[in-house]
């Protein structure tokens, strides 16, 4: 109970951490089944920015609150301030074997990490402020095709609201590394957009 | 970092590095080296312009990744992931309690005073025995879902090889349900060449015999052969769920984990077995309102690929009596895999992806000279999709021999409609396809510096140039008295319903005539029965629409124009030729088209010779009626006599 109550806090919603402190008992599925509706959302979207596939991330997102499952079976149930890295490193793993296969089948064509249709106008916007707008996200989608993927996963992990230390944990790596990766990964970005 | 504290942020050239600055903006630092940092700030200028380009490239990426994400579909519904949460569930609990039993013997026994004797030959037994009973005794390790994601992927591995041509061989069996003997067996042979995508499927008897083939594209777009007929072009793939209706063409359907799940639909619901070198998925009813009972997939274990699928379908049957009520029969297909070779395109015969010669048409050469039956077939292809109205693909004889098929179509979809529909001919050496869309047309103008921008021919159309617009008005007023706006607008829109439907009249009738001439002297003798039969079902299809639009023509105008005139006479005897009779019929429609876009002052041309007042135009509306029906009558003999009641009625 208080695992999951954890993991709603933590992902900032507090309408289900209420819901689920209220919930007498839960057994394991329902437990998973409510990681799955707290969390799939920032991790899809993650699993959508680093393969640049969004069925694909839909399905290696609920693969993960699969195993999720089946670990807390084998092995007893993650702590819960561990649970939302828990699953971000099962994603990023699944996601590296995914991008594994696809280039061992050819079908990887390293296009953009994460493709948007920047011809989508917002309402409202004067048509020259609209092209402007336009060229900015153009850029930054070019300079993004242009990091690491360790830079990519550091980004969008940080962007996540991870600490240097649990994106370490998540990439299996050092924070001095976590570091490293921002860093050029920010400046990649700047000297770029002030080239 | 070090530099950092040995410096003191109080001289005037000491600076926080740039890359300290994210590790300042991320709270990463030590906070004695955040609050010197912190204070720096305050006073450097310098310093705080680049923490704000930090800043702001942060922001830049935050505001892209926002709007990418909500373009986003939404993730799963938490229902669909509790159908796969259950299915997972249901095969790792048995597993999981009796792990739970192994751990709860072993941990007292682990955290006893007797820890010494862990080393001992008895505790390693048991370790052993535990071990063995949990491997023997665990369910099956992959879920339904896991083993097709994978098998599908190993799949499209091996089909997207491009150092690869692939070769199965496959035995089609139907039997009735619960009879081992099978009713029918053939034979399935596939060639897939990796680099080009295409798929050649030949069907053999138990004789050997061929009874049919498909060559499939890449992009699903396939050709059904059969003995001596014309090869059956299909743009899109049939999905498998479409084979069910006609299952004497299953031996179409793809043997693999993809079409499994577009056949069995929610595929996470199958069970799993393991069976010797093979996993089995098996699920059903799978849809309890169609023919499909039982679907049971074959996967091979080494490779994970699909090497036979069982398929359950019930058939109505007619019951024996009236009163009796149908039972319908339940048939087994089987699709297994006798053989699967993997060889390199340079080994593989080049005959294995060319039609064989019983499959091909006897007449029809490949020659780079265009045959008048190539001709036709591809204006009847065109046609279909109705490509050869008002000029939008032309189809011409060129000096050279060849047959250009050429035009500008509004964009890129119907290109690609145009170019998929003339899939059968493309091939062909003698036929030259040169299709653009607007923005392609234009961009090859502007490269070539030439202004296309053509002028259009001088359009005169008004409200208020119309001059029949006295007569409409007066009609239309005599109805209800409208507004004076409502009754001009009601006028105009008169005035372009009648002008479409003569133009409508006008572009099937030139069609008409571009076929007659197409087929030559004598109505097309020169061309293939097949061919003649192409040329006689696209002649009665526009002399239909002809027929159908000179009518409506005559219904819109009747009430306003026709109203004081006698009823026409009967119409006279029309040419016995249908060439004849199609120039005719062209002339007629042209005539009445003059008369209505210069009554309607749309047409910037000379007069018309008659009036849409006269008793003249409203005779010749009629007459390329009952020529336009005669026409189609002689070309399929289908068309009934039409009376001049019905004609003028409303």
């Amino acid at each position: 109970m208080q695992f999951m109550t954890e993991v709603a806090h933590r992902a900032g919603d507090s309408r289900s951490a209420m819901l689920l402190m209220a919930r007498p008992y839960m057994d394991l599925e329902q437990e998973v089944i409510c990681a799955y509706e707290s969390l799939r959302s920032p991790v899809y979207l993650y699993l959508a920015a680093v393969l640049g596939d969004a069925s694909e991330a839909e399905d290696i997102c609920q693969e993960v609150f699969l195993r999720l499952f089946t670990h807390c079976s084998d092995h007893g149930m993650v702590a819960p301030e561990r649970v939302r890295s828990w699953v971000f490193r099962v994603g990023r793993n699944l996601a590296i074997d995914r991008i594994r296969s696809r280039k061992s089948a050819g079908i990887f064509d390293g296009g953009d990490p994460l493709p948007v249709l920047l011809q989508v106008p917002d309402p409202g916007v004067m048509p020259d402020e609209a092209m402007l707008e336009r060229e900015r996200l153009e850029a930054i989608q070019r300079r993004l095709a242009h990091l690491s993927s360790q830079e990519q996963h550091c980004l969008y992990l940080r962007a996540e609201g991870f600490r240097y230390r649990e994106i370490a944990e998540i990439l299996g790596i050092t924070s001095s590394s976590v570091a490293e990766f921002l860093r050029r990964a920010i400046r990649k970005l700047m000297r770029d957009s002030h080239a | 970092m070090r530099n950092l504290f040995k410096s003191d942020d109080r001289q005037p050239e000491w600076h926080p590095r740039e890359d300290d600055l994210l590790l300042y903006l991320d709270g990463e630092l030590p906070p004695r080296v955040l609050g010197r940092i912190g204070k720096h700030l305050k006073v450097c200028w310098a310093c705080r312009v680049k923490a704000e380009k930090v800043e702001s490239t942060i922001a830049a990426f935050m505001d892209y990744r926002s709007r990418a994400f909500a373009q986003l579909a939404e993730p799963a519904l938490v229902d669909t992931f509790r159908l796969r949460l259950n299915s997972v569930a249901r095969q790792h609990r048995p597993g999981h309690s009796l792990r739970q039993i192994a751990l709860s013997i072993w941990q007292p026994v682990w955290s006893s005073h007797v820890r010494s004797l862990v080393l001992s030959a008895a505790g390693i037994a048991a370790v052993a025995l535990i071990l063995l009973a949990w491997r023997n005794l665990s369910p099956v390790p992959v879920s339904a879902g896991e083993l097709l994601s994978n098998a599908t992927v190993a799949e499209a591995a091996s089909a997207n090889d491009a150092s690869l041509v692939l070769h199965r061989s496959l035995t089609w069996e139907t039997r009735r349900s619960g009879e081992a003997r099978p009713i029918e067996r053939r034979r399935i042979e596939i060639w897939h060449a990796g680099r080009s995508g295409v798929t050649a499927r030949r069907l053999y008897d138990e004789s050997g015999n061929l009874l049919a083939a498909e060559w499939r594209q890449r992009d699903g777009s396939s050709e059904l052969y059969l003995p001596h007929a014309h090869p059956w072009f299909e743009p899109n793939a049939e999905p498998p769920l479409m084979l069910l209706n006609h299952p004497q063409d299953l031996w179409r359907l793809e043997l693999s984990a993809a079409s499994f799940v577009q056949l069995a639909g929610d595929a996470s619901r199958a069970k799993v077995s393991r069976q010797g070198a093979d996993y089995r998925l098996t699920i059903g009813p799978v849809r309890p309102a169609g023919s499909l009972l039982n679907a049971v997939l074959t996967i091979r274990k080494s490779g994970l690929r699909a090497t036979g699928i069982d398929l359950r379908l019930a058939a109505p049957a007619t019951p024996a009596s009236p009163t009796e009520p149908a039972h319908p029969v339940v048939y087994d297909y089987s699709i297994a895999e006798d053989a699967y070779e993997q060889e390199s395109p340079e080994n593989t015969r080049s005959q294995v992806f060319e039609p064989d010669p019983v499959l091909l048409p006897p007449a029809e050469g490949q020659a780079a000279v265009a045959t008048p039956d190539l001709q036709m077939k591809t204006t009847w292809l065109l046609d279909r999709i109705g490509a050869t109205l008002g000029g939008e693909i032309t189809v011409t004889l060129a000096n050279d021999q060849r047959l250009n098929v050429q035009g500008i179509v509004q964009d890129a979809a119907r290109k690609q409609e145009i170019l998929a529909a003339l899939a059968p001919v493309r091939a062909n050496p003698a036929v030259q396809i040169e299709i653009l869309s607007y923005s392609q047309a234009l961009r090859r103008a502007a490269n070539t510096a030439r202004n296309v921008a053509g002028k259009a021919p001088g359009v005169a159309g008004s409200d208020s140039g119309l001059s029949a617009q006295a007569d409409i008005s007066e009609f239309l007023a005599g109805q209800s008295p409208p507004p004076e706006a409502e009754l001009r607008e009601r006028v105009t829109r008169f005035a372009a319903e009648v002008s479409a439907t003569s133009s409508n009249a006008a572009r099937h009738a030139w069609v008409l005539k571009n076929l007659a001439q197409m087929a030559g002297p004598g109505d097309g003798q020169a061309l293939s029965t097949e061919a003649k039969r192409q040329y006689l079902s696209m002649v009665a299809h526009h002399a239909h629409e002809v027929e159908q639009s000179t009518r409506r023509l005559n219904q819109q105008l009747e009430p306003v124009f026709f109203s004081g005139l006698p009823p026409p006479d009967a119409a006279a005897a029309f040419p016995a030729e249908l060439s004849a009779a199609i120039d005719r019929m062209l002339s007629a429609v042209l005539r009445n088209d003059n008369a209505i876009q210069s009554a309607f002052g749309i047409s910037a041309g000379a007069e018309s010779p008659i009036s849409i007042h006269s008793q003249e135009f409203h005779q010749s509306l009629l007459e390329t009626a009952q020529l336009a029906c005669s026409i189609e009558k002689q070309a399929a003999g289908n068309c009934e006599s039409p009376s001049p009641q019905s004609k003028t009625s409303p």
